[in-house]
């Protein structure tokens, strides 16, 4: 109990001095932006710089709990005023979001779904993380570079090489040792997404709009999942939002500080998933087209010529200007990465651009997969791919998949905004940012279907999605009689709906949270290698080298381990050996003393990993363990061996 | 009918329609998650 009451306030001390440190910078340049919106923008700039941070920290090899109780201590100290200053800020903040005295039944009524989501989530963010990615990498990687006290190159994972800005701030949990922190941050910084998006649509709509739309996109089941566990695409959406953010108020306000903004958040969002690198194009395109459009408007007023060449010239430096501050924050990332394996973007284009550790066999592999995730690659699909998404999300992730909100009224949005009888657009601006989102999340949609259709990659459009549906819903609440009686109980049953899909997904999390099943059987009851890593944590010493061969999720063994899962590391290099024999004395050159095998994976559907991943390598294995070790013990089905 | 009024009802038809197809799809998933079917 003391470890989670101390894991959240670190979690708050970390967040509040991001805001202080994100406030002095942002104060240099003096946005004109709401107090509630620096509030928000200081603490989202503030967690991303402190990514940089941290990995300069890490690169100088200083992950020391000595050297973080001195950092935030002399931190603390020059911005004392500021970190008091964010729960008060805060608190004002939140205020906002309640319902004011004449608010409508109905908006009341999703404020409260949305505030029991919320509640829900911080109480889920107490119980110990069991996401596969999460044990795999995320937490894994964080784990390893406290423990080696910097960044040092982890070869048995190809994800360790990709660029980590927020997930590198898993570490100061497992500096602290309080391993819930990162959990805790996740979904206190999550929320920072929700809050973002309010305030977002009541400076251009209203609190009504507002406040359904941040409902919809936080209730929305597959997302509601994700917002208190330690992956990294909603802070990705997050970074990337912000950068949506900015780039609307750089065409409302036209001050190019804002340019800054948007490309250091865009940066951010790169280098927190690197695959939203892809929007960087859209954004140049977006700068380019209404810089054309603000072009026609100086001709209209009769500029001189020459302010017309000025103004080309200006698209040119803002799209360097964008180009240069998105690759600030990428830059050091690639830069490591190239060091290490010699291919900025490993394990991508190995093709083109090679990179060790990695082999053409297993760039084979996942390129197959990728084509034939979702629903294929066809034309048919593409287009089929809305449906899909809505009635068969297993097909691309969990089963809770994302409601059929869009589904419903993306189509009403095409039909107010061509036949709509009163105007659907109070103001040219309103028209502008609809514009801006609608080619956003069709840009994204295509590069998503075509390289990684995953639904958790969809995320980044989902803000801009929710918000174009909520647009015809208030239409029709406002010109229809018959559907403003009727559509409010259609999405109160979906937020119900939303609201049940929920608990079932948590519900398992639910028992563990009112003490029903005890913390050890539920991750047990996720992840089978528990006991076992429990079992060599306690009786194994620290001078062991354990070769862990066909497990990914190794988050919980504390012990000194290589992985051979052959999927995500190319360093032993299956198709290269020929028996048994060169496998044992490839383990004996690197050291290792034990080898640990999920006994039952020889059983498993081989189809999934074909290519790769099949029966050979598990013989392999089977030979290895039996002519060359000895078991020691077996714990539910992974046995532990010794090499001789 | 007037066509103001056709338009509404069409829209309503089209969630009543889109709410009723997902209910019908995803539930039985659901349930079949939980072992009730």
């Amino acid at each position: 109990m003391l470890d989670l009451i101390l894991s959240i306030m670190l979690a708050l001390f970390f967040l509040s001095l991001s805001f202080a440190l994100g406030r002095k910078i942002l104060s240099l340049f003096s946005f004109p932006l709401s107090f509630h919106e620096h509030i928000l923008f200081s603490t989202v700039f503030g967690v991303s710089f402190f990514g940089l941070i941290f990995f300069f920290i890490g690169v100088f090899q200083l992950y020391y709990l000595w050297f973080f109780i001195l950092l935030f201590l002399l931190l603390s100290f020059l911005f004392c005023k500021d970190i008091l200053s964010f729960f008060s800020g805060m608190y004002s903040l939140i205020k906002t979001l309640f319902p004011y005295r004449y608010t409508s039944f109905f908006i009341r009524l999703s404020f409260l779904i949305l505030s029991l989501f919320v509640l829900a989530n911080f109480f889920f963010s107490l119980t110990p993380e069991i996401q596969w990615d999460s044990l795999v990498y995320h937490l894994t990687q964080a784990k390893l570079y406290a423990s080696h006290h910097g960044i040092v190159e982890l070869p048995y994972d190809y994800h360790t090489y990709m660029p980590k800005q927020f997930d590198i701030l898993y570490v100061l949990g497992e500096v602290f040792a309080l391993h819930q922190t990162a959990k805790i941050f996740t979904f206190f910084f999550n929320l920072f997404l929700m809050l973002g998006i309010f305030f977002f649509v009541r400076r251009y709509w209203n609190y009504d709009v507002a406040l359904l739309t941040s409902t919809l996109f936080y209730t929305i089941p597959t997302l509601a999942l994700y917002q208190s566990t330690t992956y990294n695409d909603i802070p990705a959406t997050l970074f990337l939002f912000y950068s949506c953010y900015s780039f609307v108020l750089l065409l409302q306000t036209l001050n190019k500080k804002f340019l800054l903004l948007t490309g250091v958040f865009l940066g951010a969002a790169a280098a927190t998933k690197i695959l939203l690198l892809s929007l960087l194009p859209f954004f140049i395109l977006a700068l380019f087209f209404f810089s054309l459009q603000q072009k026609i408007s100086l001709q209209n007023k009769k500029y001189s010529s020459f302010s017309l060449i000025l103004s080309k010239a200006c698209f040119f430096l803002d799209a360097l200007q964008l180009f240069l501050l998105v690759f600030l924050f990428l830059s050091p990332w690639m830069i490591l990465t190239d060091t290490q394996v010699d291919n900025p973007v490993y394990p991508f284009f190995y093709s083109v651009l090679d990179g060790g550790h990695w082999s053409a066999s297993l760039e084979e592999y996942w390129s197959t997969l990728r084509a034939d995730y979702g629903s294929g690659r066809s034309v048919s699909s593409f287009f089929l791919s809305p449906w899909y998404i809505t009635m068969e999300p297993m097909r691309y992730g969990p089963v809770y998949g994302i409601t059929p909100l869009f589904f419903m009224f993306l189509p009403l949005f095409f039909f107010f905004m061509l036949f709509s009888r009163s105007s659907f657009f109070s103001s040219p601006l309103q028209k502008k940012i609809c514009f801006f989102f609608l080619f956003f999340s069709l840009f994204f949609f295509v590069v998503w279907f075509f390289l990684a259709s995953d639904i958790r990659y969809l995320f980044p459009i989902l803000p801009a999605l929710t918000l174009l549906s909520v647009l015809p819903f208030f239409h029709l609440l406002q010109s229809s009689s018959l559907g403003r009686r009727v559509i409010p109980s259609f999405l109160l049953l979906l937020l119900f709906t939303n609201l049940f899909f929920f608990f079932v997904a948590h519900r398992n999390t639910v028992q563990v949270l009112f003490s029903i099943q005890d913390k050890e059987s539920y991750i047990h009851s996720y992840v089978q290698n528990y006991p076992m890593a429990q079992w060599i944590n306690a009786h194994l010493s620290d001078d062991v080298l354990l070769f862990i061969a066909n497990d990914d999720r190794v988050y919980f063994y504390d012990k000194p381990y290589i992985q051979g899962y052959p999927i995500i590391q190319g360093v032993i290099d299956y198709p290269s050996l020929q028996s048994a024999f060169s496998l044992y004395s490839l383990l004996l050159e690197k050291g290792v003393t034990h080898v640990v095998l999920v006994k039952h994976h020889a059983t498993d559907d081989y189809t999934s990993f074909e290519g790769y991943y099949n029966e050979q390598i598990t013989n392999l294995w089977l030979a290895l363990v039996t002519e060359y070790g000895t078991l020691i013990t077996v714990q539910d089905d992974v046995a532990l061996y010794t090499l001789n | 009918m007037k066509k103001d009024t056709l338009i509404d009802v069409s829209i309503i038809f089209w969630i009543i329609f889109i709410t009723l197809l997902y209910f019908f799809y995803r539930i039985t998933d659901i349930l079949t998650l939980l072992g009730l079917i």
